[in-house]
Parts: structure tokens; sequence; C-alpha cells
């Protein structure tokens, strides 16, 4: 026999089980296995059997370290927390969350009932936007040139370090105050907003610096004004691209913590 | 597997979009929300968090998929003493040999100046 277990992805209000579970079952999870849902009076948890050869302790930690792994599992789990929240408000679980049975889901959700449920009520009615601020990088000034040729090469060479380093500060101080311009403005349209580190440049593959990471919790009857607004402000600020990401389940906005 | 949101990036359009249902989820923005976002609850399977939130914090780099970032010439993981047990002696020889390099040219700067 093969040993399984209970991979866990959301809890979600459940107003129509039958029509929640139908949604769910037309989609592949985790390892494309099949997605089912686990009812317990007004709230459903969403889970896929998995076998432990591939999601258990041993195996996890090592396809934890294998980032193709990783890719395919997060973008299943996403898939599937995506789907169950345009239907319910959803409670996302984070990555890789695995039980023994349904029995001991069912456990937790008895447990942490209150907590859930406030959680649940805050994101109710709600979606997350991701918004990502970069600066438009500055061409270089001709700056370089003023240096008079008379000055040895070393000398030139600090002096042109020295004024493209204050350059620099000045730019990267307009740049901070832009990303503050823009996370409050959008925040006028949101009942929560938290901010994420940036990208690192490196991977992002956008031109530019990442000068705001941020999430908003916007109401679904908002959603069209906040991207509207975040569009504005892209047109309007000749220094600053802002893009716009979602509707997201909201990930950023559910933090309970560990019991 | 539904493709609402697994569609790539290769599509993007210059205009800032409205993502409704096409929305290209990004590996980087999906990871740091499903890695250390959402309901954090003990399972009984329990992975070390340690080790996990160490790798949070490394592919909290990763956009591309990892073909696609090394086809863009980004491996650092590869070289990473925490991520790989291939560091290497290459990294310590650049460090020292940018470090000789550096105090050659600090050496010229300081006897460029003098005259």
């Amino acid at each position: 026999m093969i040993e399984s277990g209970v991979y866990l992805y959301a809890v979600a209000r459940n107003p129509e089980p039958d029509r929640l579970a139908s949604v769910t079952g037309r989609l592949a999870g985790v390892a494309t296995l099949p997605v089912r849902t686990v009812p317990r009076t007004g709230l459903v948890a969403v889970v896929s059997t998995v076998p432990l050869g591939e999601f258990g302790e041993q195996p996890l930690r090592r396809n934890l370290e294998d980032l193709a792994w990783v890719e395919e599992t997060a973008r299943a789990h996403h898939a599937v927390v995506a789907l169950v929240a345009r239907h319910a408000a959803t409670a996302p679980v984070r990555l890789a969350t695995v039980f023994h049975s349904d029995e001991r889901v069912l456990d937790l959700l008895a447990e942490r009932r209150a907590e859930i449920d406030t959680a649940l009520s805050w994101v109710a009615g709600h979606a997350e936007w991701g918004v990502k601020a970069y600066g438009v990088p500055e061409t270089p000034g001709a700056d370089g040139t003023a240096t008079p040729g008379r000055v040895n090469p070393g000398t030139a060479y600090l002096q042109r370090r020295r004024s493209q380093r204050s350059d620099r500060e000045r730019s990267a101080r307009r740049m901070a105050a832009r990303a503050e311009e823009v996370f409050s403005e959008l925040g006028s349209y949101a009942v929560a907003a938290r901010r994420h580190p940036p990208q690192d440049p490196r991977l992002s593959r956008q031109a530019g610096v990442m000068l705001l990471n941020a999430a908003y919790l916007v109401g679904d009857q908002d959603g069209d004004d906040f991207v509207a607004r975040a569009e504005e402000l892209d047109g309007r600020l000749d220094d600053v691209r802002v893009e716009v990401t979602g509707p997201w389940p909201a990930y950023s906005f559910i933090s309970l913590g560990e019991a | 597997m539904s493709d609402f949101w697994s569609r790539t990036n290769a599509a993007r359009q210059p205009q800032l979009q409205h993502h409704q249902a096409a929305q290209p989820a990004n590996l980087a923005d999906l990871l740091e929300r499903i890695l250390d976002k959402g309901i954090v609850v003990v399972g009984d399977i329990k992975v070390n968090l340690l080790d996990v939130e160490l790798l949070t914090i490394k592919i909290r780099l990763l956009v591309a998929s990892v073909d696609r970032a090394q086809a863009l010439g980004i491996d650092w993981w590869e070289h990473d003493p925490t991520l790989s047990s291939r560091v290497g002696q290459s990294m310590l020889a650049e460090n020292r040999a940018l470090r000789e390099r550096i105090v050659r040219l600090e050496q010229a700067a300081e006897g460029g100046a003098d005259d």
C-alpha cells in the first residue's frame, strides 16, 4: 500500500457546498492530483490526497530544494486557491502543508474556528492587488565630458565618480519619495496595504529599479477604480512605471500565526 | 491544468493591463505570497521551517523558471554556498584576483594624483 497524506490548499466559507465541490472537481492540483473538498459546518477545506513518497517529510524537504518542483507545485497550488477564491471567501494556506488524514484537517478547522472566521470575514468581498513601481532609469548625463582635459586620468576618474555618486544619491532620494507617493495614493482605495521587499533587479527582467512592491486589499466594488488610479499614476509620473497584478486571492492579508 | 494564471510573461503588453482573467502570475510574485503568507498551520508532515525560510529568501529572487534563468545566465544558486556544495575554489580565486586588482588600481590612482 502506498502511504498517502492530505495536502491542504485553503479554507473557505462554504455557502454552496455542492457548487464549490463541482468547481474544484474539474481541477488538477499539485502533482496533477484530483482536488476535493472536506466540508465542516459552513467551512470547507480544499485538499488533495497526495503520496507521501513525494509529500512526506524527507521527500518534501528534498523537493523544496528543487526549484523546478517548487515552481510546478506553486503554480498548481495557486491555481486551486485562485479558483476557490473566485467562488467563496478564501483563506489560503502556505505551500506544502500536509496532514495524515481528513480527520486531522477537520480537527484543525475546529481548533482554530474563531481565528479562521475572523480572517474570512476580513477578506470576504475583497481581493488582493499587487502594485510594483519601477524607477525609470535616467540616461547617464554627459557630465563626464565636463572634466578638463588637463587633469590627469586618475583625478578625472575620481571627480567623475564623486559626481556620479551624488547624482545617484539625489536620484535615490527622489525615487524613494516617488515610491511613498504611489504607495499612499493607492492606499486611499484599499482597506489594507502591505509592503513586500522589492524583488531583485537581476531577475525581475524589468528595466529600472523596483521601488515599491506592495499589496492592497481592495473591495470588489472598488477594484476598477483602484486599477484606473494606478494607470493614471503610471501615465502621470514620468520617472516611475507602475505595474498592477491581480486580482489575487488575499494571500498577503491572511496571517494566522502558528498555533 | 487551467491556464488561468499560468500564462507566461512573453506576451506582455507595454500598456499597463487590467489583468482580470488573463493574469500571468510571475513566479516571484507567486512565491513571495504562497511561501510565507497565508495561514500558517503546522501540518502533520513537518518540514523544517528554517530550511524553507532559507529557501524562501533565495527563491524570492527568482522570477523566471530555472531554465529561463539559466538561459539568461542567471545561475547564482549553483555557486551559493547555502544552496550548493559546488562552492568551488573559483569564487575564492576570483575574490583574490579582484582584491589584487583593486590594490593595483588604488596605487595607480594615488600615483597619478601625486604629480
